[in-house]
């Protein structure tokens, strides 16, 4: 575990400095679909510009909207997920069906939809993806919240006559913190997965290229007739890797988390 | 009594649910900006003063929002799904021959990426398979649609092992289906790894597991009847959500392909803001997912009696 | 084992069976293969734009578009004009419709008249048609509510439909039938798998031309046009189409050196792309600052990276070399000094120290650039021209909208400030010709002008048939275009049109229509 997130540390850390460590890399137009050389170290692209550049500085977009919108939608699906658990009631029952709403809308077919009515900046897209990923959470977090409210020290704080706030606070959240960390990761692959499907169908923000804008660029004006693989593998390859991390990550969280429930029961 | 009242209040949520969703359909479509009736002019046409009302009026489209919206809910009631501006045909007819396309897919790939996906799982989770498990997730970490472009580049273009789009002679019609359906089934048997493995190493974990092995019984009776049978309930309830997932279609892949399925319609209609179309794709796709998710209820409830509540 | 083997030998010879008898029908009729990703969904002409692109194949119109925008004649074999253009009355030739039926001039009246009243798109080709009439079995007479010189280029739309099968359909738009699809046309509607995306045309024997020297056309429907590509270069398509452009540049270079591939490469009549500003705003109703634009923008690198040097630098006179009155203008050219003296004398300065330029009064100037996602060049040189302006300090945001949202911005609300777009051929001629269509604010008018010195020119050039006068005013209204730059065309591209050599030649490429037009049917030569 300790691997992965010395790995995604690294990718952060990247992401933030992405620009600068981009501009070591001179703004020189090369030729069109250039392959790699020594001047080019991926090649140049459908305008001559530097691949590498290119997939450093999509690197920094692409991190940050799958970042930003698991933060967005996991702190959604949590309190959703916390409401419907642990009141009773027509609450409970509204905001389940909400949720069963969101599960049961194809997402892809809903976010392009709403795309067009919004500009394609980050906020938007960030936006966009936050409100269409967060039902997963709230579902895990409600059946977990479920299962922590029929525990002894829940039941006990009752009779006591804790606030329910209290309760939450101090019972529910911190025996969360592994599902939600788990789920949290996950996100950020299915956020990543996500933006680069609507930028690969040209729906990205064209001020900030992520990978998957690339893999569009270098579809339509034709990096696969030209030969030019070098536009083409990469960002893919990028794509998979960083959301594998993700999930590799929330797979060893998982772990550890049944690991520790093992040894205590 | 009690009971009494728990029913209602379920039906309710199911009654909610369902009229949230047809009113969503209405409205999303309609959310988009530009007029489906511009569609109809070429980019050469000079659109007089007042010809776009005369048309809106033609269609339909003129009347207010509410009056459109009663007529959307008359009509669904009646299962007149509408009329296509851009195909000029039924929406019932368009979204049948689309569907009907896109299912030839999806349920074959889905049926037989469960199965080895499951299988895969029970032998990750038996021989016990870190490595696999990594390959298995930078697998399902692959864009299914990149995945797509490369096998049509390699194997379309560079081998000429299958058509590239369309078929040249309707009579061989697999020949073109197989690089759409190995791109989905892959994706398929990967998901199902992952999370058949989740399912069954949750299993295996229970104590009786450890009862069964000690009372040395066979490794393969072991697997079937205390290992697989108990995870039944989860994986059922799993497939049945990717069955209605089937529906969907996979809108990228079939680009990618040129296949005429119902993930191309739904893009070919939100591109010509044809609202008919979308909102009989979105009504249905729901329809399909919660009939799923509550058949795979019902199947987790009989086979687990351990859920039963 | 012997029985297996005869077995598995029949199912071989069964499957090649399959498989062959395409290749030997093959050899007995002339085939020929078109790849296209035009989305066809139905087989109506009128509801179906894309579909409708190819209603020249199964009917005629009375006169066609050829070579530098000049009108021929076709089923019309003369006309004449009275009263400088309100009237217009055809000489109709001998010709016949698929089903048999003799086409006459009830036909042409019919039609006009049907098309005017029942369909969207030829309300407003057509809105100027008081009445049209048959005055014998081959004369049509047509009678304007004003006059109008330019009435034959909207003719050129206008298929001519069998009066037989249509005067009694309501509702022309739904009508699905292949009746529909009868005309007098050199083709014949065969059939359209949706499923193999299948679209089959056969040669109409008694065309009055003569018999189109190719059997059978089909046309393959894919929507990936990158695999459409792949397959032309496999050979399993004849060549490609696409209405009004060729194959984008950039993919060119890919095609060289493929083998058996030709290309036919001749220039755009219409402009490829061209900056389009909103002259009814401030401040891209003042000359000037249009003028100051024009300098910041880097011609060559547009021609060398978007058209991958397939293109040349305009001139600011609008209208690409090749139309019959096409006058010499200035070459545009990027000069930095000038917009930035221009900018600075007209008050846009840095009141600020952002780096960008702002209003004269001092608040924040940001001008918004309209374009097209489904096109990708579009968003490509969207980037390069928002990087050529923000080089001399002025601001922009991109709007990237997709065609419906596009056409809702350009052609009805006109809430752009800045767009990108393209003209075709067709629409350069339309209205009163030579690009007026787009520019005039009372037709599509994308540069939104109002201004009484071009409305005036264009008034004249309505009223005027004699063609000496004609030429006199089109120099003048592209001495207008140079000096005001309402818009500022982009580059003057070429059009790539590749196809397969060892298949086919004789391919011609009609300035309107592309390979599809009518000379190609009767030059072409299948191998």
């Amino acid at each position: 575990m300790k691997v992965h997130i010395v790995i995604i540390f690294s990718f952060i850390f990247l992401a933030i400095f992405a620009e600068t460590i981009a501009d070591f890399i001179p703004h020189k137009k090369g030729e069109v679909f250039s392959p790699p050389s020594s001047s080019h170290l991926l090649g140049t692209n459908d305008v001559g510009d530097d691949v590498l550049k290119e997939l450093i500085i999509a690197m920094r977009v692409s991190v940050f909207v799958s970042i930003f919108s698991a933060i967005l939608s996991s702190t959604l699906g949590l309190f959703i997920g916390i409401f419907s658990g642990y009141f009773r009631g027509l609450i409970s029952r509204f905001f389940e069906s909400v949720t069963e709403i969101f599960l049961v809308i194809p997402t892809l077919p809903l976010t392009i939809v709403f795309s067009f009515h919004l500009t394609p900046s980050i906020f938007n897209i960030v936006l966009l993806i936050s409100i269409f990923s967060w039902p997963p959470m709230a579902r895990v977090v409600r059946a977990k919240v479920l299962q922590l409210k029929n525990s002894v020290f829940v039941q006990s704080a009752i009779l006591f006559g804790a606030s329910s706030l209290w309760i939450i606070t101090r019972h529910i959240v911190p025996n969360l913190l592994e599902i939600f960390l788990a789920r949290f990761s996950m996100l950020i692959a299915y956020s990543l997965i996500l933006e680069s499907s609507l930028s690969f169908l040209g729906l990205s923000n064209p001020d900030a290229k992520s990978w998957g804008a690339m893999l569009h660029f270098a579809l339509k004006r034709g990096a696969l007739i030209n030969d030019a693989f070098w536009c083409f593998i990469p960002p893919g390859l990028c794509i998979a890797f960083f959301a594998s991390i993700f999930v590799l990550l929330s797979l060893e969280i998982e772990k550890r988390y049944l690991e520790r429930f093992q040894s205590e029961n | 009594m009690v009971q009494n009242f728990d029913k209602i209040i379920l039906f309710l949520k199911y009654f909610l649910t369902i009229s949230v969703v047809v009113t969503l359909n209405f409205a999303i479509p309609r959310v988009m900006p530009g007029d489906p009736i511009l569609n109809l002019f070429g980019e050469e046409a000079y659109l007089y003063e007042g010809i776009l009302m005369e048309l809106k009026r033609e269609f339909g489209l003129d009347k207010p929002l509410h009056e459109q919206y009663l007529l959307y809910l008359l009509n669904l009631f009646s299962c007149n799904l509408g009329f296509s501006f851009s195909f000029q045909r039924p929406v019932s007819e368009v979204v049948a021959e689309y569907m009907l396309r896109t299912l030839i897919l999806t349920i074959p790939s889905t049926i037989l990426g469960i199965i080895l996906g499951i299988y895969l799982a029970l032998l990750i989770v038996w021989k016990g398979g870190e490595r696999a498990m990594v390959i298995m997730i930078l697998i399902y970490s692959i864009p299914a649609y990149w995945l797509g472009m490369v096998f049509l580049y390699i194997f379309s273009f560079k081998f000429g092992l299958f058509p590239l789009g369309g078929a040249v002679n309707s009579v061989i019609y697999i020949n073109r289906l197989i690089l759409p359906f190995l791109t989905i089934v892959i994706h398929i048997i990967v998901l199902n790894a992952i999370m058949g493995r989740a399912i069954l190493a949750g299993t295996l974990r229970d104590s009786f597991v450890l009862t069964a092995i000690s009372k040395g019984l066979k490794n393969s009776l072991i697997l079937r009847r205390h290992v697989l049978k108990p995870s039944l309930a989860p994986i059922i309830a799993l497939a049945s959500i990717e069955f209605g997932f089937a529906f969907s279609g996979s809108t990228l892949v079939e680009i990618v392909f040129s296949y005429p399925g119902i993930g191309m319609l739904t893009w070919e209609a939100i591109k010509t803001r044809d609202y008919p179309i979308l909102q009989a794709i979105f009504f249905i796709i729901a329809l399909v997912v919660i009939i799923a998710n509550a058949i795979a209820d019902l199947i987790s409830r009989a086979i687990d009696p351990r859920l039963r509540s | 084992m012997k029985k297996s083997i005869l077995i598995s030998i029949t199912v071989v010879c069964l499957l090649a069976g399959c498989i062959s008898p395409e290749n030997e029908s093959k050899k007995l009729e002339r085939m020929f293969t078109i790849g296209t990703t035009m989305p066809i969904k139905s087989i109506n002409i009128f509801s179906d734009y894309y579909f409708g692109i190819l209603r020249d194949l199964m009917m005629d119109r009375l006169v066609s578009i050829g070579e530098g925008g000049t009108i021929h004649p076709e089923l019309a074999e003369s006309w004449e004009t009275k009263e400088n253009g309100k009237t217009w009355i055809f000489k109709l030739r001998r010709a016949s419709f698929h089903d048999g039926k003799t086409l006459t001039a009830e036909d042409v009246a019919f039609t006009i008249n049907y098309l005017r009243e029942k369909v969207p798109e030829y309300r407003s080709h057509l809105a100027l048609v008081e009445k049209a009439e048959a005055v014998d079995e081959r004369t049509v007479k047509i009678v304007l509510s004003k006059p109008w010189s330019n009435f034959l280029w909207n003719l050129a739309v206008v298929n001519i439909l069998p009066k037989h099968v249509w005067e009694n359909v309501e509702k022309p738009l739904e009508f699905v039938d292949t009746k529909a699809t009868i005309g007098n046309g050199p083709f014949v509607f065969e059939s359209f798998d949706k499923s193999s995306g299948l679209l089959v045309f056969r040669a109409n024997e008694n065309y009055w031309k003569g018999k189109p020297k190719v059997d059978k056309i089909v046309f393959r429907i894919f929507t990936n046009d990158q695999a459409m590509l792949m397959a032309l270069i496999k050979g399993e398509v004849d060549t490609i189409y696409f209405y009004a452009r060729g194959i984008d540049p950039a993919i060119v270079s890919g095609l060289l050196g493929k083998e058996n591939l030709s290309f036919i490469v001749v220039d755009n009549l219409g402009v490829d792309n061209a900056l389009w500003f909103n002259c009814q705003r401030y401040p891209f109703d003042v000359k000037d600052f249009r003028i100051a634009i024009s300098y910041a923008l880097s011609y060559e690198e547009y021609a060398k990276y978007i058209a991958a040097g397939y293109a040349e630098v305009p001139n600011a006179g609008f209208v690409p070399k090749g139309w019959k009155f096409y006058k010499e203008t200035r070459k545009l050219e990027k000069n930095l000094s000038v917009t930035n003296e221009i900018l600075e004398k007209l008050g846009f300065r840095d009141c600020n120290g952002d780096g960008w330029r702002d209003y004269p009064d001092c608040t924040a100037f940001e001008m918004k650039l309209a374009y097209r996602t489904d096109i990708v060049e579009s968003s490509r040189l969207a980037e390069f021209i928002k990087r050529d302006l923000e080089n001399v300090g002025l601001k922009v945001r991109l709007q990237p909208l997709d065609n419906p949202s596009f056409r809702q911005v350009l052609d009805r609300d006109k809430t752009h400030d800045l767009a990108i777009s393209r003209t075709t051929m067709w629409g350069m001629g339309m209205w009163a010709g030579y690009a007026t269509g787009y520019f005039d604010a009372r037709n599509i008018g994308w540069a939104n002008v109002a201004d009484q010195r071009l409305l005036e020119i264009i008034d004249a050039l309505l009223n005027e048939t004699v063609e000496e006068k004609r030429r006199e005013l089109i120099y003048k209204l592209q001495d207008i275009y140079a000096e005001e730059l309402y818009a500022i065309p982009l580059y003057w591209g070429k059009i790539v049109q590749p196809y397969r050599s060892d298949k086919v030649s004789g391919l011609v490429y009609n300035p309107m229509m592309g390979i599809i037009g009518d000379e190609t049917w009767f030059k072409i030569l299948i191998k």
